[in-house]
């Protein structure tokens, strides 16, 4: 039964009286009015699901070997570094919907760690969201706020999830971790009331703009933005535009290289994931060019077998009854 | 850090560890190590009652507003019943649920609609510390039983 349907009675006067009952699961009136009823167990000695920080210590303890030996010695980047998408990510609205762009790389320190990785992640048919930041805090929250977002659309019973929730989603999570969670997100999507595009920061807060550009090569795109972006695009320039933003973070940011991704989500339900769409640092033509030895490409039957033996496993395959379903 | 507790005397009640926390992990520089600020806002979350972010099982209902508005018999009613499903087996009779499925709670307190961190991430079947802030005496469940299961 639903104690909020029940009608609202007359406010009683406090009485507090104690049960005497054998039975010690039944709790007495003082244990509801002093304490808060909670989980058995102290909190201090139930580790909660989550976050595991049980080699916080250890951790601490190679840290502190790390750094005497980085004075002492000359081992630099000792410790491995988390990897980053020290990025160029970007999102515009144009007239019937809107644009995303991204690079795909990712750096751990000062070494690239993923050379074509996806910065662009699925969140819900209509919406998608950039990252930048530690890799895998984005990709991790997006998988999350994704779940979160299905799970609303399955409980309420709604077709399509709208933009503005899958941002209000993001933003309290990232506050509550107090910005420990290094996501910096770039939100877009189209819904019912129309494209929308907004940015999320690690702390948690977040704007709405036409068009927005974060990570480390923001500045590089949003310069071609500034002078480029328009009222009411076509589709077409607006892919353009993106193209060119991302590309100059590219060129002229360190933490961001190799290739352009794009996604167009149409307010017409449609969405264009384009993984690759521009391709300025392709090495397959130097790797070509590489001279290698003859020794190395040898004919078949250049080495000589000199005994072959063949010996069937005997397999044992499952047995496989059908039964039809009862309805 | 075993040792750790409320009074300003430090008490030893179990050993540590030396192979996992180090031979230094029971002196007092150890205990005051400040903890990582996620994980006390983990722990918190677990502790506090009326956060609307938090997962314990009372802090979806607000029983002291329930007490005086409904009276003494449902709010004890509904907790009861919240602590009979957070014990080890609590479900209905009847439902054939995993015995740490935690159906039974998950559905009084709205836990089933949602999904977070503490979904996936250090579930209590995959750890392989048993956990406790004054260590119960396991300190490595797997590497333990493999341990002995060796006979080393």
């Amino acid at each position: 039964f639903n104690p909020l349907t029940l009608p609202l009675p007359l406010p009683l006067p406090l009485t507090q009286y104690s049960f005497q009952k054998p039975n010690t699961t039944v709790l007495t009136m003082s244990e509801f009015t002093n304490t808060s009823i909670s989980d058995v167990k102290k909190p201090e000695q139930e580790a909660p699901s989550g976050f595991s920080f049980d080699n916080i210590h250890r951790n601490a303890m190679i840290e502190q070997i790390a750094k005497a030996a980085a004075s002492s010695g000359s081992n630099n980047s000792y410790l491995p570094q988390a990897t980053k998408t020290g990025t160029t990510i970007v999102g515009i609205t144009y007239k019937d919907g809107v644009v995303l762009g991204a690079d795909t790389r990712a750096t751990g320190g000062t070494e690239v760690a993923d050379k074509n990785c996806e910065k662009i992640h699925y969140l819900a048919p209509n919406i998608f969201c950039c990252g930048a930041g530690t890799a895998a805090d984005t990709e991790k929250t997006t998988e999350l706020i994704s779940s979160q977002l299905d799970l609303l659309r399955m409980n309420t019973g709604g077709s399509q999830s709208r933009v503005v929730t899958a941002c209000t989603m993001l933003k309290r999570m990232l506050y509550r971790y107090q910005g420990q969670v290094s996501a910096a997100l770039v939100l877009g999507g189209c819904d019912v009331n129309g494209p929308h595009v907004y940015q999320i920061y690690p702390h948690g807060s977040t704007g709405k703009l036409p068009y927005t550009t974060m990570g480390s090569g923001s500045l590089a795109a949003m310069s071609v933005f500034e002078t480029g972006w328009a009222d009411d695009m076509t589709e077409e320039e607006a892919v353009e535009l993106v193209k060119r933003a991302i590309l100059a973070g590219i060129f002229n940011d360190l933490g961001s290289g190799s290739n352009v991704d794009t996604c167009v989500i149409r307010t017409d339900g449609t969405t264009t994931l384009n993984r690759g769409a521009v391709q300025p640092n392709d090495v397959k033509p130097l790797r070509d060019a590489i001279k290698r030895s003859d020794k190395l490409n040898m004919r078949s039957g250049t080495t000589s077998v000199l005994r072959s033996s063949f010996t069937p496993h005997s397999v044992t395959l499952a047995d496989v009854t059908v039964t039809a379903m009862e309805t | 850090m075993s040792s750790y507790s409320e009074s300003s005397i430090p008490i030893m009640r179990y050993p540590n560890d030396i192979m996992t926390e180090g031979p230094n992990s029971d002196n007092l520089a150890a205990a005051a190590i400040q903890s990582h600020p996620v994980d006390r806002m983990q722990r918190a979350a677990i502790v506090s009652s009326s956060s609307s972010s938090s997962s314990s099982p009372s802090s979806s209902l607000d029983i002291d507003a329930i007490r005086r508005l409904y009276g003494s018999a449902l709010a004890m009613r509904l907790t009861t019943e919240r602590q009979l499903a957070s014990n080890v087996g609590g479900r209905l009779p009847g439902l054939d649920a995993h015995p740490d499925s935690n159906v039974m709670l998950e559905t009084l307190t709205g836990g089933d609609l949602d999904i977070d961190f503490g979904d996936f991430l250090n579930l209590k079947m995959n750890r392989t510390h048993d956990d406790a802030g004054g260590r119960t005496g396991n300190p490595v469940m797997a590497h333990s039983l493999m341990e002995s299961k060796l006979g080393l």
